[in-house]
């Protein structure tokens, strides 16, 4: 079996055995989509190149703590999403990210997201290319995580290590705003 | 073509970097004894909780205030005064860090704040509560000068320092008035009860009841009981028991 057939966790299980080849493979695979979270997260900064390759050396060296019996995606966005956070909190004023959130305390219902919603998903997408930057760091990561990453609740959870529950209050805060911000008038 | 060249940009960079040997991947060790420092932590935290909560349990018991609030606001009041607030303090802090450890695993952080921290509140109290009688062994210790170390933290936190309306002690006799009852510091009280007394475990005192009375006390030493009750399974532990009597030690 080629390295290209092979699944994320089983390439990063012969990076771990010594096959520093089959890392360059990880890297083929992620840097576009991590491009695209670094761009749309900290807003199309010039570094995103250097961040992103900070973000793989940060993994390379950490790879002995990945798990291969779990999935290596969740992983290295957690990895990026440490990365990227480093970077907003060394920009203070600019940005601020709080450390601690109330959406994390009590339990929300999980709002899933509608057939409806579901179905407006491009239109979201259009909203979050206008709008995007208009949002605080903790709605607009998850959107980015959700629509662009296509990652699920509790991946996104896992990532920013925060109760899927709040993932769901984020997500459809950060929509509201999005649109609120596209169309004032409603 | 900006893809292309992102690709080779990153790609190679990496690659090249680690072929240097300018990165290095940390061996599986380090995440290993991380990980068992994080548990290591994790346990001895909530051995040290466990061990401030129980003491916490314990001073307030022996000091009797522990059992007042049944005697409704005036008996909250005192039991609400007589909180260890720095010891309380100590643990809600302790509490935080042990809060902040636990979040670094999935099974805490993908749930509410709230129940995380209810469910690490709950275990500590409810081991601090299973823990609280290990203190009597120590406290003896201490005042026999056997725990070298810890001995102080007994003597200054120690029950009871200063009598005041909470007074603990045992039945020693009855009279028409009420009772008479020898105190943890080897004093004997007369227990004056009147029609208004609050005797929410009713007034079947007999010799040998371990009781706790709530009321002022006079300088005869009579005291004017607001309420009583029994805490039979709560042993004095200011003295000592010998073939069932009691040796006081504080004097």
């Amino acid at each position: 079996m080629s390295l290209a057939d092979r699944t994320d966790e089983e390439v990063v299980a012969m990076v771990q055995g010594g096959d520093v080849d089959a890392f360059g493979v990880v890297v083929e695979r992620y840097e576009q989509k991590l491009l695209r979270y670094a761009r749309k997260f900290l807003f199309g900064q010039d570094d995103a190149k250097d961040l992103v390759q900070d973000v793989f050396i940060r993994a390379y060296s950490n790879l002995q703590s990945f798990d291969a019996k779990r999935r290596f995606s969740p992983w290295l966005y957690r990895v990026a999403h440490n990365e990227f956070l480093n970077v907003i909190k060394s920009k203070k004023g600019k940005e601020t990210f709080s450390l601690f959130d109330i959406d994390v305390l009590f339990p929300h219902p999980i709002a899933r997201e509608t057939a409806d919603e579901r179905a407006n998903s491009r239109e979201i997408k259009d909203w979050m290319e206008k709008s995007l930057n208009s949002l605080d760091a903790k709605y607009r990561e998850p959107l980015v995580l959700y629509y662009f990453e296509e990652m699920n609740y509790q991946e996104i959870a896992d990532i920013l290590q925060i109760p899927v529950s709040t993932v769901g209050v984020r997500l459809g805060r950060g929509r509201a705003l999005l649109k609120k911000n596209i169309r004032p008038d409603k | 073509m900006n893809e292309e060249q992102d690709r080779k940009n990153i790609g190679g960079g990496v690659l090249e970097a680690i072929k240097r040997g300018k990165i290095r991947m940390r061996p599986r060790w380090h995440f290993v004894l991380r990980a068992v420092l994080l548990i290591t932590g994790i346990a001895l935290m909530f051995l040290f909780l466990f061990y401030l909560i129980s003491f916490i349990f314990f001073t307030m018991q022996q000091a009797g205030n522990w059992f007042v609030p049944v005697f409704g606001p005036r008996g909250w009041l005192v039991f609400l005064r007589s909180l260890p607030l720095l010891l309380i303090c100590l643990s809600g802090i302790f509490i935080v860090v042990l809060e902040v450890l636990v979040k670094k695993y999935s099974f805490a952080y993908r749930k509410p704040l709230l129940y995380s921290a209810s469910a690490v509140l709950l275990l500590v109290l409810l081991g601090g509560a299973f823990m609280a009688p290990m203190h009597r062994g120590f406290f003896r210790s201490a005042q026999e000068n056997k725990l070298p170390m810890m001995g102080l933290f007994y003597k200054n936190f120690g029950p009871p320092q200063r009598p005041g309306e909470v007074h603990r002690g045992e039945v020693i006799g009855r009279n028409s008035d009420g009772l008479q009852m020898q105190d943890v510091f080897g004093g004997t009280s007369t227990v004056v009860i009147y029609p208004e007394t609050r005797l929410p475990y009713g007034a079947d005192f007999e010799t040998g009841d371990t009781i706790v009375v709530f009321g002022q006390k006079d300088e005869s030493g009579t005291i004017r009981a607001f309420g009583i009750r029994e805490i039979g399974d709560f042993d004095l532990d200011s003295g000592f028991r010998r073939s069932g009597k009691m040796f006081p030690v504080m004097k």
